[in-house]
């Protein structure tokens, strides 16, 4: 181990983490409101609706993050290219939001449908005694109880997401992983070990200091939970 | 378009790695139970330095994506196996370190720090006063264990244990960076056999909604069987 080469390149690393950070943030955005909406639409028992998104929760469920990428990478162009649509100016970057979020979104579905089923039946047949219309019930009734419930399992979701971003580098995306790539080919491999340290540490890092926001955020949410009459 | 030869030729590249990574997934899930449960035990007597060292290591295990996980352990442990073999005198070439075991020690590491929270939980589940009811009545503390504690701490776990087994099969196609050949590496092999690659990750893609849809069909079945037995008794 050459502490001091691991020290220089943390700078050159950190140069790059940028893009990782945006491609999260926006995945992790899409990802939850998609989810919020695969699972509304399954309970919602919607004739034909409801059906393709259990398959489509099932197939992305049960494949690696991984294949999603490379399925997205060399997929998505294909279906575009079907439709004529040119598909020269789409980025890498594109490619790998859309596959996060088709990954992401499926895991996240089924956490929000777990915890839409811990409201009682009960809530739903009070809500409308009193007059509410669907959409009053969904936003006043169910979601602010949905959330306090699935909030830790999404936090979960999220930092899973975060540690996704690393396997994009091998759709030759330059982000962290990417620019590590880089460093070491330009060392001519022999220091693969401290760069790869290096990044294990950089997204040790990340990753406490999400999960500390999303408890902090979990302690919020918990003056909501269960029932409690405000 | 679509070239359906190309799939089916891919479906039958992939079936052959299919008996490996389950077999791998039982080894990675089987080993990780056990330092887990080591690791749970340390953590839950509070064993002075040891517990805090498993707590670092949990923490660093969760927080670093796999590939970082696979390509530090790649570029160590083969290097520090050749190092100790040369202290013993022994020349050791570092390229014939057997992949298949490169990644059974690496998943089953990992897989390790996730079983022992697993197990603390599960354990953390079975209330205490559960325990003080069991040694008011004169049990001894291996009896309260063996009889109470521990049948209901595994009706938490083994449900954990399932969905472990089906994450481990799908984590394993990371297992490439290791130099060992699952699912998702035998497709790629297929891919560069056919030069479809499409066709090939579907083909993939088929093959793991398939066993993936099947375990998790039968666990939660299990589940269900099991959370059944548990309210009638």
């Amino acid at each position: 181990m050459d502490f001091s080469f691991m020290i220089e390149t943390a700078p050159r690393l950190i140069e790059a983490l940028p893009i990782t950070i945006f491609i999260f943030i926006v995945a992790t955005i899409l990802a939850t409101v998609l989810g919020i909406l695969i699972a509304m639409l399954r309970e919602r028992k919607l004739p034909i609706l409801t059906q393709l998104m259990w398959l489509y929760a099932s197939f992305f469920r049960s494949i690696p993050g991984l294949l999603v990428i490379l399925l997205v990478y060399y997929g998505l162009p294909f279906i575009l290219m079907v439709f004529g649509i040119n598909i020269g100016f789409i980025s890498r970057v594109t490619y790998a939001i859309v596959a996060l979020v088709l990954y992401n979104s499926a895991h996240i579905s089924e956490i929000f449908r777990a915890a839409y089923r811990s409201i009682p039946e009960s809530q739903f047949d009070a809500a409308r005694s009193i007059g509410m219309t669907r959409r009053q019930m969904s936003f006043r009734i169910i979601l602010p109880q949905v959330f306090p419930v699935a909030w830790p399992s999404v936090g979960n979701a999220v930092i899973e997401i975060l540690k996704d971003t690393s396997i994009l580098y091998l759709i030759g995306l330059v982000d962290i992983m990417g620019q590590a790539e880089i460093i070491i080919a330009n060392t001519f491999g022999i220091y693969q070990l401290e760069v790869y340290f290096v990044i294990a540490i950089i997204y040790w890092i990340l990753s406490s200091f999400v999960g500390w926001i999303l408890d902090k955020v979990e302690r919020r949410l918990s003056k909501y939970k269960g029932g409690e009459v405000a | 378009m679509f070239d359906w030869s190309a799939f089916f030729e891919g479906i039958r590249i992939i079936l052959t790695a299919v008996p490996r990574t389950l077999l791998m997934s039982a080894g990675v899930l089987l080993i990780g139970i056990i330092v887990g449960g080591i690791m749970a035990l340390l953590r839950m007597n509070r064993v002075p330095v040891l517990s805090q060292l498993v707590k670092i290591f949990v923490s660093y295990v969760r927080g670093v994506p796999l590939i970082v996980h696979l390509l530090v352990i790649l570029y160590s442990i083969p290097d520090a196996t050749a190092s100790l073999l040369g202290l013993v005198g022994i020349e050791y070439d570092t390229y014939n370190f057997p992949s298949a075991l490169l990644a059974l020690l690496a998943y089953s590491l990992l897989e390790s720090a996730v079983e022992s929270e697993n197990i603390r939980g599960a354990f953390q589940s079975v209330g205490n006063d559960q325990i003080d009811a069991a040694r008011s009545i004169g049990m001894t503390r291996r009896q309260s264990l063996v009889r109470i504690i521990i049948p209901q701490a595994l009706t938490v776990a083994i449900p954990l244990f399932l969905n472990a087994f089906i994450k481990i099969i799908r984590s394993l196609s990371l297992a490439f960076t290791v130099g060992f050949v699952d699912i998702l590496a035998a497709s790629n092999v297929a891919a560069a056999l056919t030069f479809r690659n499409l066709e090939s990750y579907f083909a993939a893609a088929l093959v793991y909604w398939v066993i993936c849809g099947l375990l998790d069909f039968f666990f939660s079945r299990l589940r269900i069987g099991y959370s059944m037995e548990e309210r009638i008794s």
